[in-house]
């Protein structure tokens, strides 16, 4: 963790004040932290509404755990730490919900306007994402929505460098893949258009 | 967070392709908005309780108190339990165990307490700590102790059972009662490492207390009750965090 960007030197100071009972700190550390996080939930399978009962359910926890926040030690690991647990235990969550659910015969009419195209599909990139296992999704996520660097991934994932390097590779891998096939579909639909 | 979307990491693997989709991503309008309403239901939601808080300790204070902690267990319950074992164990014998169980706490200590805290570095790996320390534990005593059985096994091997659980059990709710100031996730690892740290310090009383300095006894009914505790540990932090689930 050698070199500290001014970014997150600013983001700490902020941490501190919200520790400190600033109301102020907290808003400005809400404003700049939330949308990061939102893409996260988004990004990690989401709808747009459970990423947003994500976010506010990771920032209840954020604040009851504010304390276990070292102001010498870089945000974004204990931030993105704390969101990852969020996401587990959300998806824990919905897993049992599930289990208890009964499954109904037919889907009722109303349901079938709001079911995606294929074509809408295809172009979705979340469906990509969504394809990766769990670690490489969250991986590639952390490194491009929060700009975190390797280091700061493994701390936020309690794995190794060598480990976060290994997923991004994978998980770079796999989507390439993905996309080329995407590409080779459409080209092959294309005569028949 | 601009900056942070924006700013280009070393060492990452690149892919033009991958990194064109990636960026059209994060800049579309689906993912990048976020209303500010949102962001002030948020602010509302938290403003009410926030009070001052004091951070945590850091690391080395945290693992100084489960240090202490043990230290104050073992000498608190040797007087009462008795030290009859130290004077049948050999010289070698000794310094395995004391070597062993010494360095086992010393690096469960650590583990702790980068558990108690979200995104710390994990110096000293939980797994791979109670494997190293499991390991060293039975082939330390496979290869020091010798391997007879000398009065009855099983009316003579509880009571070390049972001594191990009376000690190992109390040590671990005072070790709970520290780790919750932080650990805002509990799981099965947590519950691991606190029973594992508390069986440590429970086989130093069991082990000065011992009249059964043998191999097959040792392994039965200290190590094996200490692995049975662990596992125990292990259930306890998987029931809490599903407890913590609201349904």
């Amino acid at each position: 963790m050698g070199d500290t960007t001014a970014d997150d030197r600013e983001l700490r100071q902020l941490m501190s004040s919200y520790q400190n009972g600033d109301s102020e700190g907290l808003e400005e550390l809400v404003r700049r932290i939330a949308p990061v996080l939102l893409r996260y939930f988004v990004g990690s399978c989401a709808s747009p509404n459970d990423a947003e009962d994500l976010l506010q359910d990771c920032w209840m926890r954020i604040h009851r755990s504010r304390h276990t926040y070292r102001p010498s030690e870089p945000l974004m690991p204990w931030i993105f730490a704390i969101a990852r647990h969020t996401r587990l235990d959300g998806f824990r969550r919905r897993r049992r919900l599930e289990s208890r659910e009964l499954l109904v015969p037919e889907i009722p009419e109303h349901m079938h306007g709001s079911t995606p195209q294929p074509s809408q599909q295809q172009d979705n990139f979340d469906a990509l994402l969504e394809k990766l296992p769990d670690g490489q999704r969250d991986v590639i996520i952390m490194l491009k929505v929060s700009g975190m660097s390797l280091e700061e991934v493994a701390l936020a994932t309690s794995s190794t460098v060598g480990a976060v390097k290994q997923k991004a590779h994978r998980a770079y891998l796999a989507l390439r893949r993905a996309l080329q096939e995407r590409q080779k579909n459409v080209q092959s639909y294309r005569p028949q258009d | 967070m601009s900056n942070h979307t924006g700013r280009k990491i070393n060492e990452q693997p690149s892919d033009s392709l991958v990194e064109r989709r990636l960026e059209s991503w994060l800049q579309s309008e689906a993912n990048a908005g976020m209303s500010p309403v949102t962001q002030d239901k948020i602010v509302r939601m938290l403003r009410p309780s926030i009070a001052a808080v004091k951070p945590i300790s850091s690391q080395r204070r945290l693992t100084a108190i489960f240090l202490g902690i043990v230290v104050l267990f073992v000498a608190a319950a040797i007087p009462v339990t008795g030290w009859m074992g130290i004077h049948l164990m050999t010289g070698a014998q000794m310094a395995c165990m004391l070597a062993i169980l010494i360095a086992g706490a010393v690096l469960l200590s650590f583990s702790l307490a980068s558990l108690m805290v979200p995104g710390s570095p994990m110096r000293f790996p939980l797994s791979g700590v109670l494997a190293l320390s499991g390991t060293a534990l039975i082939s330390g005593i496979a290869l020091v102790f010798p391997w007879r059985i000398l009065g009855p096994f099983l009316a003579e091997g509880w009571r070390c059972a049972v001594l191990e659980v009376a000690i190992a059990v109390p040590a671990a709710i005072l070790l709970w009662l520290v780790v919750r100031r932080g650990a805002p996730f509990p799981g099965p690892g947590l519950g691991a490492a606190i029973a594992g740290l508390s069986v440590l310090l429970a086989l130093m009383v069991v082990q000065s207390q011992c009249m059964f300095p043998q191999a097959p006894h040792l392994l039965v009914w200290h190590a094996g009750i200490a692995a049975l505790l662990i596992i125990c540990g292990a259930l306890a932090g998987l029931a809490s965090r599903r407890f913590r689930l609201p349904a």
